[in-house]
């Protein structure tokens, strides 16, 4: 495993992809468990983020390249902390019905091993928190059962110990955001100098460092997202859930947080489970091994069942050319065409996404943007 | 690292120590609440060291303990909103069997310092007195004023002796009597009295009293087994002071001394050194009072010549500085078991609140506080509607600790956080510390009414050993189980899913 991300990150630093780089050694680093060589990695990287800041778009020093890959070469020397997969957590049709209100959670089955990521979908207000708060430990079930497979007879305490959960408002910081982080890791039994080392690690791994002095009203919500996500980390949660993650987060960013979770989740240091909801489909989609689609309490739509219940293709685009040159293109018995004001969708039992998109080229269509949705539940919205 | 305004390195140091070893330890904040504490009783002591520079002015330490306890208490408001920040329960961080303990221990050592500070003022105030007054000093002042002024006033001084005759029986009659005996008065009896034949009237006193009786005489008759003459000595204490000798190997001169010593022989004195000294007294004592009401003048003989006395050579204002003095002096040797008591049920009640308060949820507590004020005014009005005894409280009291004592036991029952098992659970650990007491006071309540039906058979009973005892005990039980029980349910219901 080891061998095959450093290929990956030898090609990111041949590439100029720094930034990734940067991020994938801490994290190979930090796998290796070689508290050294963590300190090193933390060194170099604080170099490369000085550097972009003082000067970006220039070229990196010939010397930062030779200490990646001195760094790369020792991350991967050791076969320590070898990655394994488990199950954390399986819910067998869990229910919940508030006793204030008519809204119901009907009954869902789930399950999440280590590495493992649980993207839930749907539109405000049909049960994706409560969900998400359900399988934290946070509500009362009416009925079904939640399994905590690493966990011998636990009870709440040890449950909310074991998971963290990230709600979409995070209740306020106070004090020095670094004196927090340092706090969490204590919690978590990360003491002394070790504290530090992660703390700092963290700090570097997020690209937070330049904030850690600063208090929860000098940051942006979107860092505040950023630093949640770093205390919760440094809890060394086996099951990680956020509720709407990327609600605050830039476009970058959005990308950058899920890309990191998934790294950090797979990583042999705390390997754990990743629960998320979000209204950013594609993004979820992308990073998320299941998506579950609820509407009205109800998972219509699970991302693992699609064999059997996907029927037809489906397509989403943008053009400025006029319906009826569409219709003709493909001919009218051949899709169902579908435009809800900003995009068209081509639903196809006959045609592929790549027949769609071949036959819109040949008829010389303007296209600027174009996605396959046949397996995404961007298609039940 | 993080720097705070007025902390120095080494305490600095520290907190980032505990922050990164011990969370639980730092969150308390209590090396930091020690710290300021302790500054603020310097700057404390050293201000009231410049304000209580003259002892004998009349004390207004209420005063001072007042506005520094606000100064405290908005300590302990600002220390209340950093403990606001970090919670290692409440974050379910990793806790350690004696973690509850030690939280326990950290805040009552942090409001013990808060409140601590409050005695800073009478403590100044007794060590300055002590400082500007020595204890022997004092007592050979008045020794010397009574003496002086005796001395002085000679013959203003009334000599007679006033006799009290008192015939002792087994059993005191119902109604009282008043008879008249025929006394012998012998040579050097009295001063006053010639010898021979004198008619007193009588009355009738038991044994016990006689005892009593007999320990406060200045002198004693006795005629037969049966009948006995007490002799008052006019009073020649023109200055004294209440206990101002009980610390000390000089004792004050009763006037029964001041007569066999000055007066019985008396002795030309140089009134100009007399006078002289006198002056120096008034310099060194005399003070003015609020709440003096001026000299009494009053017909009989006594008052004339002690008033006469007082005001010739200022002694009020001199007894009024002497007594503030003396006050002061000893205000701690005498109170410290109150002020302990004092600091102990402050530092006690607040620890507990804050105890509460961070082990569960903002709205459980203020539900929790309201819940007491409502059941005490409730029992309150129970009480004046059926005109209750003292007893009927503090079994309502029991009975109230009992339903919350199941309300939080059910908490191990269920699987959901409930608001009304946790208020029970709140009042349980607050009421904890103090059932022995009330357990004490309730037997003393339903005992107290027998002695008075058995009189004296009646054995007596230590209450005061027994309400310490119980004191003990509740603390000791109030430890015990913050380390046993209180913390699993805690844990069990603060941690439990919402409905």
């Amino acid at each position: 495993m080891h061998k095959s991300a450093a290929a990956e990150i030898s090609s990111y630093l041949k590439h100029g992809d720094y930034s990734v780089a940067v991020r994938r050694i801490l994290d190979l680093c930090l796998d290796s468990g070689v508290d050294d060589l963590i300190k090193k990695a933390i060194n170099w990287s604080r170099e490369y983020h000085a550097h972009e800041k003082a000067d970006p778009g220039k070229a990196l020093p010939q010397n930062f390249i030779d200490t990646a890959e001195n760094l790369l070469a020792e991350a991967t020397k050791p076969e320590t902390g070898t990655w394994q997969n488990y199950q954390l957590v399986s819910a067998e049709k869990i229910s919940k019905t508030y006793s204030k209100g008519n809204f119901s959670l009907k009954p869902i089955s789930i399950s999440i091993n280590t590495g493992n990521v649980l993207g839930i979908v749907g539109e405000n207000g049909n049960g994706k928190t409560t969900l998400l708060r359900c399988v934290a430990g946070q509500l009362a079930l009416d009925n079904g059962e939640i399994k905590y497979h690493l966990l011998k007879d636990p009870d709440s305490y040890a449950i909310k110990n074991h998971i963290a959960f990230i709600p979409q408002r995070i209740p306020k910081w106070y004090g020095m955001l670094k004196d927090n982080l340092h706090f969490s890791a204590a919690i978590a039994g990360i003491y002394g100098d070790k504290n530090d080392l992660m703390v700092d690690f963290m700090l570097e791994r997020l690209n937070l460092s330049s904030y850690a002095h600063l208090t929860w009203s000098q940051i942006s919500s979107g860092y505040r997202t950023r630093f949640e996500i770093a205390r919760i980390l440094l809890q060394k949660p086996r099951l990680l859930i956020l509720d709407e993650p990327l609600a605050n987060l830039d476009i970058n960013a959005q990308q950058t947080i899920l890309t990191d979770l998934i790294f950090m989740a797979k990583g042999s240091h705390n390997p754990m489970g990743i629960m998320l909801s979000s209204q950013q489909l594609h993004e979820v989609e992308k990073v998320a091994d299941t998506v579950l689609f609820i509407r009205q309490g109800e998972c219509l739509y699970k991302s693992n069942d699609k064999e059997g219940k996907i029927t037809s293709n489906a397509v989403e685009f943008e053009t400025t050319a006029a319906r009826e040159t569409i219709i003709d293109l493909f001919g009218e018995d051949n899709i169902e065409l579908q435009f809800n004001g900003g995009f068209y969708t081509i639903i196809s039992s006959q045609l592929s996404a790549q027949q769609i998109i071949g036959r819109m080229i040949e008829g010389q269509v303007p296209v600027t943007y174009f996605r396959d949705i046949t397996y995404s539940t961007k298609r039940f919205f | 690292m993080n720097k705070r305004l007025l902390v120095p390195r080494f305490l600095q140091e520290l907190d980032d120590k505990l922050l990164r070893n011990k969370p639980g330890t730092w969150a308390a904040r209590t090396h930091l609440v020690i710290y300021f504490a302790f500054l603020f009783a310097l700057l404390t002591a050293a201000f009231c060291y410049f304000v209580f520079f003259d002892a004998k002015q009349d004390s207004n330490i209420v005063s001072w303990n007042v506005f520094v306890g606000l100064i405290a208490f908005i300590g302990f408001v600002f220390w209340l909103i950093f403990l606001l920040r970090f919670n290692v329960f409440k974050r379910y961080g990793n806790r350690f069997a004696i973690d509850s303990l030690k939280d326990f221990s950290l805040y009552f050592i942090a409001i013990g310092a808060m409140t601590g500070v409050c005695f800073v003022p009478s403590a100044v105030e007794t060590y300055r007195a002590n400082q500007q007054f020595g204890n022997e000093e004092i007592v050979n002042d008045i020794n010397e004023l009574n003496v002086s002024a005796c001395k002085l006033e000679y013959g203003l001084l009334p000599f007679t002796w006033e006799p009290d005759t008192f015939r002792v029986v087994p059993k005191l009659p119902n109604s009282p009597v008043n008879e008249e005996t025929t006394v012998v008065v012998e040579t050097d009896t009295v001063l006053s009295e010639e010898p021979g034949d004198v008619t007193y009237k009588y009355e009738l006193i038991d044994t016990a009293d006689l005892r009593i009786k007999i320990m406060g005489a200045d002198s004693l008759l006795k005629i037969n087994d049966t009948m006995y003459v007490f002799y008052d000595c006019p009073d020649y204490t023109f200055v004294s002071s209440y206990a101002a000798d009980e610390y000390t190997t000089a004792k004050l001169l009763s006037s029964v001394d001041i007569y066999y010593n000055t007066i019985k022989n008396y002795v030309q004195p140089d009134r100009t050194a007399l006078l002289k000294r006198m002056e120096e007294f008034r310099v060194k004592y005399a003070v003015s009072s609020p709440y003096e009401y001026g000299d009494f003048y009053d017909n009989n003989e006594k008052a004339r010549y002690d008033n006469k006395i007082r005001k010739k050579y200022d002694l009020s204002r001199i007894s009024n500085g002497i007594d503030n003095v003396v006050m002061k002096k000893y205000d701690w040797v005498k109170n410290w078991d109150d002020y302990l008591r004092v600091f102990y049920y402050i530092t006690l009640v607040f620890t507990l609140l804050v105890f509460i308060f961070r082990h569960s949820t903002v709205k459980t507590f203020f539900l929790s506080v309201l819940t007491g004020v409502l059941l005490s005014i409730i029992t309150a009005l129970i009480m004046a509607v059926s005109y209750s005894r003292g007893s009927s409280v503090l079994s309502f009291m029991i009975f109230y600790y009992a339903v919350f004592i199941v309300l939080a036991l059910s908490i191990f029952g269920v699987r959901v956080r409930k608001a009304v098992q946790g208020i029970g659970l709140n009042l349980f650990v607050f009421m904890t510390a103090f059932i022995p007491w009330i357990f004490v006071a309730l037997n003393k309540d339903m005992k107290e009414p027998r002695s008075y039906v058995e009189g004296l058979t009646f054995k007596p009973i230590n209450w005061s050993l027994y309400f310490l005892l119980a004191e003990i005990a509740g603390t000791v039980i109030l430890l015990i189980l913050v380390h046993t029980l209180f913390k699993k349910l805690y844990r069990r219901w603060y941690a439990a899913p919402e409905e």
